[in-house]
């Protein structure tokens, strides 16, 4: 291999007067180096095959299901009671109005809606609440305390969905709970819901979110506090003007993670609540909650739900990539 | 100022006692130290009084539902913080009595699950990062893509429910098991961490003889201890506390009711009671034993605390993203 490749080199030496040593074509080279590559890591190469095949059958092999998104289901055509899948693809009209119709799906805009307002409120409020936690930890004369007060507020963090909802809504029980012969039975009023959602979520996540703060905070060169001190910075000042803009990469880097994760809700979240008071539907369904309920509780349009599951999934990725593109330019970072 | 000003008089005019054999009074301040203002010192006061009021937050819900699993339930109204009337009976129906049968299954089924999941998963995970690790992996932004791909972008749960069920494994712990094996984070992670061990290690290793298995197995993977731990526990935690894979792929036929993971059986049991209504002490003490069913599906967690306090103490990093 060796031998042939200087030979090679040779007869481009002769033939060009420069000493370039690039003898082949781009697209052979390309091959070719790929090919030593592999032969060099025989040995190893097989390791990615089991993850390879997971990802194959339970990742790609689903992609396939979009072109369900592009059969006729509007008349009960599409049937998984009357055959198999195979069958469902061989019968019914190909169409694309399915994704048309969720432009003219009210429940779609009304879920849209529901998943943007809540997004919106947990960034104003649960993003800002961790940084603000993890800049008063940090603020502690004792830093063992910051530690402690952070290992208990990390607790809920552990807890399911379920437990956690479960807790609030014993406390919020108008007959039996401790908050709810005050406030009465506000976990079925339409006002507080999405505030009550949004409250559950800082509840549960504010201690952990804070942790990557903290640490951020914590990595901070002491000097500059000490010099800051004595130019006579007090409290304050020091916070605004030395420690936010210390950590506020990592705040950017968050917070376009949060915005590129904003077409989800929390489906287990939002779920579990409206189980609690099922009258209240249209102000409380999300777009992770439309989806399940019209592809697993009533299966009368699969074509539909595909596509908007489709459709979901591309926005989804649009936010996504927008992301990285801000975060590689702004950071030199990608997301992932 | 007045007070230091104060010690420091008779220092100077009592030289004659020597300032080593002086009892240094603990309390003094230091005279060195520049001094705080009052502003800063009530944040400080403000500082820990809002960060109680967290803790408090955060503990009062807590011990206040807790309390009920310990509690009579006749008694319920009176709960604060602790138990009024403490029995053990709520703990005693759920793990031994009339609700132990579904309670014990639902266990063993989340156990089975997040032991699969995270001994399969960052297994798979870190196998398929060792090689994509080398610098000179062929094909490697290619096959990079082909992961993160996967986790961009998905089709939707329709698609994912027609496998399913055209595998035949609706209804069965193995499609929560199988759909949670693929994580590309944890590649991400595992990739990182592998790339940070010098080569030479392999090189030493290979020149004792060592084939690519041995190499990883003996060697890179005991490198790897804390990356590895790191994502295990992210598996279980999430395993462990997830039921949006149950809600999808497990109904409330005979098959799916044995199939139920933990957090799926806790979820259950908050919306619709399946309890016995004719029980009159059930219907008394409903609270209680709901209560008492989530204390004991959180102790296989709370167990795992102390990584937390570890993870929260040593600010273990993991992946890309660094503080």
């Amino acid at each position: 291999m060796k031998q042939h490749e200087e030979s090679a080199a040779a007869d481009v030496a002769a033939a060009i007067p420069k000493p370039e040593r690039r003898p082949k074509s781009d697209k052979k080279g390309f091959w070719h180096s790929q090919w030593k590559k592999v032969k060099k890591h025989r040995g190893v190469l097989w390791f990615i095959i089991p993850a390879a095949v997971f990802t194959l059958l339970f990742s790609y092999v689903p992609m396939l299901g979009v072109i369900f998104a592009f059969k006729d289901g509007a008349d009960g055509k599409f049937d998984l009671s009357q055959g198999d899948i195979i069958w469902n693809l061989t019968h019914g009209a190909w169409t694309f109005s399915n994704f048309l119709n969720i432009f003219v799906d009210n429940t779609f805009y009304k879920a849209v809606g529901n998943t943007l307002l809540i997004n919106l409120f947990r960034l104003a409020f649960c993003f800002p609440l961790s940084i603000v936690i993890a800049v008063m930890l940090s603020e502690l004369k004792h830093q063992s305390l910051a530690k402690v007060i952070l290992i208990i507020i990390c607790i809920p963090n552990f807890l399911s969905w379920a437990i956690v909802i479960g807790i609030w809504a014993g406390l919020l029980n108008p007959s039996v709970g401790i908050l709810g012969r005050v406030t009465g039975h506000i976990m079925a009023q339409d006002a507080w819901f999405k505030p009550l959602a949004v409250f559950f979520s800082a509840w549960k996540g504010a201690g952990w979110g804070c942790i990557l703060f903290y640490s951020a905070i914590a990595s901070i060169d002491k000097t500059y506090y000490e010099s800051a001190t004595l130019e006579g910075a007090n409290r304050l000042q020091k916070m605004w003007y030395l420690t936010l803009p210390s950590i506020l990469p990592t705040i950017a880097l968050m917070l376009v993670l949060n915005i590129s994760g904003m077409m989800a809700a929390g489906f287990e979240q939002i779920y579990t609540m409206m189980q609690i008071s099922t009258d209240l539907h249209d102000s409380q369904i999300i777009l992770d909650t439309y989806l399940y309920e019209i592809s697993v509780l009533n299966q009368n349009n699969i074509p539909f739900a595909t596509a908007l599951g489709v459709f979901n999934g591309a926005i989804a990725l649009f936010l996504m990539l927008v992301g990285n593109a801000i975060t590689t330019r702004t950071m030199k970072r990608g997301l992932w | 100022m007045k007070k230091t000003d104060k010690t420091a008089a008779p220092e100077a005019v009592a030289g004659y006692l020597p300032p080593a054999k002086r009892r240094r009074n603990p309390f003094r301040r230091n005279p060195n130290k520049i001094k705080e203002s009052v502003l800063d010192r009530c944040l400080a006061v403000l500082n820990i009084v809002i960060l109680l009021f967290f803790v408090v937050l955060v503990c009062f819900p807590l011990l206040n539902y807790f309390s009920l699993a310990f509690n009579n339930g006749n008694f319920n109204l009176d709960v604060v913080i602790y138990p009024v009337r403490p029995t053990l009976k709520a703990f005693e129906y759920v793990l031994a009595g009339d609700g132990a049968k579904n309670f014990w299954r639902a266990f063993g089924n989340s156990v089975v699950i997040t032991l699969i999941v995270t001994v399969g998963s960052n297994l798979v995970e870190a196998m398929a990062a060792y090689p994509l690790s080398k610098k000179d992996c062929p094909f490697k932004s290619g096959i990079m893509m082909f992961f993160i791909i996967t986790m961009l972008f998905s089709a939707g749960i329709i698609p994912i429910y027609l496998l399913m069920s055209a595998l035949g494994l609706l209804n069965t712990i193995w499609s929560i098991i199988f759909i949670s094996i693929s994580n590309v984070t944890h590649l991400l992670y595992f990739k990182t961490f592998f790339e940070g061990i010098p080569s030479d290690i392999e090189e030493a290793a290979k020149l004792d003889g060592a084939s690519d298995i041995q190499l990883f197995f003996r060697i890179i993977i005991p490198m790897s201890l804390p990356i590895l731990g790191s994502c295990c526990f992210f598996t279980i935690v999430g395993t462990w506390n997830s039921y949006g894979s149950a809600l999808l792929f497990i109904n409330q036929s005979d098959a799916g009711k044995a199939a139920q993971p933990l957090a799926y059986y806790i979820y259950l049991m908050l919306q619709d009671s399946s309890f016995d209504k004719n029980n009159p002490w059930l219907a008394a003490n409903i609270q209680n034993v709901e209560a008492a069913a989530m204390l004991a599906s959180i102790l296989p967690i709370l167990l795992m605390y102390p990584y937390v306090v570890r993870y929260i103490r040593g600010g273990i990093q993991i992946g890309s993203v660094k503080g």
